[in-house]
C-alpha cells in the first residue's frame, strides 16, 4: 500500500465486495464478543490491567542494560545470541546455520517480527523452504498473501476458499468442512514438524533475569516447532525483553484476554536454554537473535516509543471501525490495524504509512489495549508527516476549518442554512471541498449560547464553581442545548461561567493538523488557566470536547495546566450523577417508554454512557444500549466526505449499527454525540435527540 | 472456593477433563476407564515417580513406552507412533487451570505434545491459587538451577485448539485433542 489514488481504488474495491466486508466484519465482531464476555465472567479489573502492564513495559524500557542482561543470560545458558541490527543480519545468520546443519527446510511459528524482515521470502530467496506451522498462517502462506489479522492470520477465508487452498496446494483432497481440513493439515504437518532440522520461532516475552524467552500458542505447534528439530532459532524484537519473572504473567493474561478472550495461552512456553532429546545433547542448539531493525531509534522518539510497548495482541484490530470492514491488506502494510500505522511508518518507512488516512479517531484503539498504548495521538502524528510530504486533502482541510466556518454560518443564518440544503450549492460543495453532498449538514443558529443566557440569573455557586464548555454544536447549531445544560447546573447551585473557549480542535487531530491542534489547546488551556487554579470544573455536553481535554490536550501542550484541566473535566450526565436525585425529571416525549441508547466513541473511555442512561431511566424511559461494539462510523468530520474514504466506508461500518437499531423496534434514539446523532438518523430513519432533549427538568 | 475447586472449574471450561483421587485404587480404576475409551495400541510415558508408574503399568493392558529410557535413536519414531502420553506437572494453576509441567528433556514435552491424548498427573498438595503464583515457582526452579542444566517450563491450559477456520473453536489442533487431569490426593 502505498499511494493516496490506490489507497482509495483499494477501498472502492472491498467496498464493492460484500461477501468479504461481511466475513471480516463477522470475525471482528466476534472477537469483540469473546474479550467482553471473558471480561466480565472472570471479573478482570481492566483499568488496574492497563496500569499495571504499562508500568511493567515502561520500566523495561528504561532500563538501558535490560538487553545486555537478557543476551549475557541466553549465553549463560548456552545459546549463541545475535543483536542483530537489521532483518538481513537475521537472514544471513540463519542461512549460515541452515548451511552448517545441511538443512532445506525451516519450520516457523506465526511471528510478526519474522514478517516484518520479510523472513519467508529472504530465505526462500536462498534456496531454503520456509513452512508456515500455525493453521491460519499456513493458509495465507499457501495462498500466496499475508496475514490479514495479527492474531488471525485467514480470518477473510471461508471454509470453502480454506479446502480449495490446501487442496490444490497440499493435495489434501479434504471436504470443506472445519474438522476435515484441520485432520488434513496436522497429518500433513506431522511427518514435517518431526524431520525438521531448524524450527524458528518469534519470542512473546523475553525475561532477562534468567535469559528465557515465553513463547504462546493455542495450537501446540509452539512446543513441537522448539522440541523436535535439534536446532531452536527465536527472533525476537529488543522491545520485548522485560526483567523478571514476576512481571511476566500480568502480560500473558493481558494479552490472552485482548486477544481471544482466553485467560491463557493453551501453550505458555518458558525455553531458557536446549535440551537434549532423549539423552542426545550433541547438536542441540538454541539461537536467540534479537532483532532491532529501527527500534532504538523508535525508543528515542517521544511520540514513537510508545509503539514499542505492544504486546502484539490484535485488540485494536478488532475495535477498529474501518479495519473491520476493510481488512489488513488494505488497512496495513506488513504491520496491519491501528497499530500497525506507527509500525508501519518507523520501520518500514512513512511513505509505506498511507493507509493512515483510514483511521477515524474514534480512539477505540487505545481504549481496548491492554497497555494503555496512546495509539490515536501516534497515528495523528503519522498522518501529520504524511500531509507534510504530500499536502492536506481538500475535505480534511474543509472540516479542520470547521470552527470559522461555524462562525460564518452562524453569522449569515438562516441564508447559510438555506444554502446547506439546496442542490447547487451542495453540488459545489461536494466538487470543491470533497463534502458529501448526500450527508445532511446541521443547520446554524443565528444566535449563539451566550446571547440565550443574558440576563438569565447564575447559580449561587453553593455546590461549586464551572466552565461550560459548548464546543461547536451546543455553541454555534444548537445554543439551545448548551442553555438547558447550564440551566440544569444552576439549579443545581453551581455558578457557571462561559469564557471565550475555542472549539475543541478534534478535527485538527483527525487530520493531522498537530500545530493548528495544539494552538487551540494552548489557547484553550490559557482561557481555563484561572479558572482552575480557584477550583473550578471544566463541563461539556460533547464528549469529545471532555475527550480532548482528558487525552490528547495532555501531549498536545504538556505541562501543569493540561494535567490539571484534565483532572478536573466532566461529560455533563458525569457531573451531575451526583446531585440527579435532586431533579424532578419528566419524558418530554411518548416512545412506549423504550428508547435505543447509542455510546459515542469518545465517551466509551470516560463513562461508557453510564450516567445518561440513569438519566433517561430516571425520566422513566426503558434504556437499552444498542451497540456493535465499535463506532457508528460518523467519527466526527469523516463520514462527511465524500467518496471511498469518507462517506462510503462510513455508511459500511454504520449498517452494521443501522441493522441493530431496526431489529430494537426503538422509535426513539438517544446518544450525547451531534455527529453520531446525524449517522444513525440518516441510516434508519430513526429520531435521535441529546438525552437533555428527551427529559423535562422540573 | 478452595484452590481445586476451583482448579477443578477451570479446566472444565477449558474443556479438560479433571478427576480428583483419593487412593491408589482409585486412579488405577480412573487410567484404566481412560485406557478403555482411549484404547492406544502404545502409551508413552514422562516423568512419573515410580508408584504412579507402577499404577499406569497396572491399568495398562498395551504397552506403555517410558520417554527417560528411549535411546536416542528410536525416540522420534517411538514417540510419533504413541497414542496417548501420561506425564507429570509439578503444579497447578486454579485461576486459569493450567499445568505447569517441568521439562529437562524433550522426550518428555513430546511426550505431552504428540499423542492426540494427555493425561498429566498433579498432586493436590501442588496446585496453586493463581498463576502469578505458579510462575513465582517456576521462576525460581530455573533461577535456582545452573545454567545448562535449567528446564524448560511449559504451562499448559487443555487440550490444543484453533480459531482459525471462521473462528469456530476446533479441539485438537497439533497437540493433543483430549486432556485428563489426574489430580492427586494420595502421594
Amino acid at each position: 500500500m502505498t499511494g493516496r489514488k490506490e489507497l482509495v481504488s483499494r477501498v472502492k474495491a472491498v467496498l464493492a465486495d460484500a461477501g468479504f466486508t461481511e466475513k471480516m466484519w463477522s470475525s471482528m465482531a466476534r472477537a469483540r464478543e469473546s474479550r467482553r464476555r471473558a471480561i466480565e465472567q472472570y471479573g478482570i479489573d481492566v483499568h488496574r490491567m492497563k496500569l499495571e502492564n504499562r508500568e511493567v513495559k515502561l520500566s523495561s524500557a528504561a532500563d538501558r542494560k535490560l538487553v545486555e542482561r537478557f543476551a549475557e543470560e541466553a549465553r549463560r545458558n548456552g545459546a549463541v545470541v545475535l543483536l542483530a541490527r537489521t532483518g538481513a543480519e537475521v537472514i544471513d545468520h540463519v542461512e549460515k546455520v541452515a548451511r552448517r546443519a545441511n538443512a532445506d527446510v525451516i519450520i516457523k511459528v506465526k511471528s510478526l517480527t519474522t514478517e516484518e524482515i520479510d523472513f519467508n521470502h529472504e530465505l526462500e530467496r536462498r534456496g531454503l523452504r520456509c513452512i508456515e506451522t500455525d493453521l491460519g498462517e499456513l493458509i495465507v502462506q499457501l495462498a500466496h498473501e499475508r496475514p490479514i489479522h495479527l492474531v488471525a492470520p485467514a480470518a477473510h477465508k471461508s471454509v470453502q476458499d480454506i479446502a480449495e487452498i490446501v487442496n490444490r496446494e497440499l493435495d489434501l483432497g479434504v471436504q470443506a468442512e472445519h474438522g476435515a481440513i484441520l485432520r488434513g493439515v496436522r497429518e500433513y504437518l506431522r511427518p514435517i514438524f518431526l524431520s525438521a532440522r531448524i524450527g524458528v520461532t518469534g519470542g512473546n516475552i523475553g525475561i532477562a533475569e534468567t535469559g528465557t524467552v515465553i513463547i504462546e500458542t493455542n495450537e501446540g505447534n509452539g512446543r513441537l516447532v522448539s522440541s523436535a528439530p535439534d536446532i531452536h532459532i527465536v527472533v525476537i524484537g529488543k522491545e520485548k525483553i522485560v526483567a523478571s519473572w514476576d512481571q511476566v504473567p500480568g502480560l500473558v493474561t493481558g494479552h490472552a484476554i485482548s486477544a481471544s478472550g482466553q485467560r491463557a495461552t493453551v501453550y505458555v512456553s518458558a525455553m531458557t536454554q536446549r535440551l537434549p532429546l532423549a539423552g542426545r545433547s550433541d547438536g542441540r542448539e538454541m539461537h536467540v537473535i534479537i532483532l532491532d531493525n529501527g527500534r532504538s531509534m523508535m525508543a528515542e522518539d517521544p511520540w514513537y516509543s510508545d509503539a514499542l510497548n505492544c504486546i502484539r495482541c490484535g485488540a485494536c484490530m478488532n475495535v477498529c471501525p474501518t479495519y473491520g470492514i476493510v481488512g489488513g491488506h488494505v488497512f496495513g502494510y506488513i504491520y496491519p490495524g491501528p497499530i500497525g500505522i506507527p509500525w508501519t511508518a518507523e520501520v518500514h518507512g512513512i511513505e509505506r504509512a498511507t493507509f493512515s488516512h483510514l483511521c477515524v479517531s474514534c480512539g477505540l484503539c487505545k481504549e481496548v489495549c491492554p497497555i494503555d498504548i496512546d495509539i490515536p495521538m501516534m497515528i495523528a502524528k503519522v498522518k501529520q508527516e504524511e500531509v507534510q510530504m504530500k499536502g492536506q486533502l481538500r475535505a480534511n482541510w474543509f472540516f479542520a476549518s470547521s470552527e470559522t466556518l461555524a462562525r460564518i454560518a452562524s453569522l449569515s443564518a438562516p441564508v447559510s442554512n438555506w444554502l446547506l440544503r439546496t442542490t447547487i450549492s451542495r453540488y459545489v460543495m461536494e466538487k470543491v471541498f470533497g463534502v458529501d453532498r448526500r450527508r445532511s449538514l446541521p443547520s446554524f443558529s443565528r444566535k449563539r449560547l451566550r446571547n440565550l443566557l443574558t440576563g438569565e440569573r447564575d447559580g449561587d455557586g453553593s455546590a461549586g464553581r464551572v466552565v461550560f464548555f459548548p464546543d461547536i454544536y451546543a455553541d454555534y447549531n444548537d445554543p439551545e442545548l448548551g442553555a438547558a445544560a447550564v440551566r440544569i447546573l444552576r439549579s443545581l447551585g453551581y455558578s457557571v461561567v462561559l469564557p471565550n473557549l475555542k472549539w475543541s480542535g478534534m478535527p485538527y487531530v483527525s487530520y493531522g493538523e498537530l500545530k493548528k491542534a495544539a494552538r487551540v489547546a494552548e489557547y484553550n488551556l490559557r482561557v481555563l488557566r484561572p479558572f482552575l487554579r480557584e477550583g473550578y470544573h471544566v463541563v461539556s455536553t460533547e464528549p469529545t470536547a471532555v475527550y480532548m481535554l482528558k487525552g490528547p490536550y495532555r501531549k498536545l501542550a504538556p505541562g501543569e495546566d493540561s494535567e490539571l484541566a484534565a483532572a478536573r473535566s466532566f461529560t455533563f450526565f458525569e457531573f451531575i450523577e451526583k446531585s440527579m436525585d435532586r431533579l424532578k425529571l419528566t419524558p418530554t416525549l411518548d416512545t412506549g417508554g423504550k428508547v435505543g441508547f447509542h455510546i459515542p466513541c469518545h465517551d466509551r473511555g470516560l463513562t461508557g454512557g453510564r450516567q445518561a442512561t440513569r438519566f433517561l431511566e430516571k425520566a422513566g424511559y426503558s434504556v437499552s444500549v444498542v451497540e456493535t461494539g465499535t463506532c457508528c462510523g460518523m467519527a466526527g468530520t469523516f463520514g462527511m466526505k465524500s467518496g471511498p474514504i469518507g462517506y462510503d466506508l462510513s455508511m459500511a461500518v454504520g449498517e452494521r449499527l443501522f441493522r441493530l437499531f431496526r431489529e430494537s423496534g426503538c422509535t426513539i434514539a438517544a446518544t450525547e454525540s451531534s455527529v453520531c446523532s446525524t449517522q444513525i438518523n440518516e441510516g434508519t430513519g430513526i429520531r435521535v435527540l441529546h438525552p437533555l432533549k428527551l427529559v423535562n427538568v422540573g | 472456593m478452595g484452590a481445586i475447586d476451583t482448579f477443578v472449574e477451570s479446566l472444565r471450561m477449558l474443556k479438560a477433563e479433571p478427576l480428583t483421587l483419593r487412593t491408589r485404587e482409585d486412579t488405577v480404576y480412573a487410567l484404566k476407564r481412560i485406557f478403555e475409551t482411549t484404547r492406544p495400541a502404545l502409551t508413552v510415558a514422562a516423568g512419573l515417580p515410580d508408584e504412579v508408574m507402577d499404577a499406569v503399568k497396572k491399568a495398562s493392558s498395551s504397552r506403555v513406552a517410558v520417554a527417560e529410557k528411549l535411546a536416542p535413536d528410536e525416540a522420534i519414531s517411538v514417540l510419533r507412533s504413541a497414542e496417548l502420553g501420561i506425564t507429570w506437572a509439578e503444579y497447578g494453576a486454579a485461576d486459569v487451570g493450567a499445568l505447569v509441567e517441568v521439562a529437562y528433556d524433550d522426550a518428555q514435552r513430546l511426550a505431552s505434545s504428540l499423542p492426540i491424548n494427555h493425561v498429566a498427573f498433579v498432586q493436590e498438595k501442588r496446585v496453586l491459587p493463581d498463576l502469578r503464583t505458579a510462575m513465582a515457582e517456576a521462576g525460581s526452579v530455573v533461577a535456582r538451577s545452573k545454567p545448562g542444566r535449567r528446564p524448560v517450563v511449559t504451562f499448559i491450559s487443555g487440550p490444543s485448539r484453533t480459531a482459525d477456520i471462521e473462528g469456530r473453536l476446533l479441539l485438537g489442533a497439533h497437540g493433543p485433542h483430549s486432556l485428563h487431569v489426574l489430580v492427586l490426593g494420595w502421594i
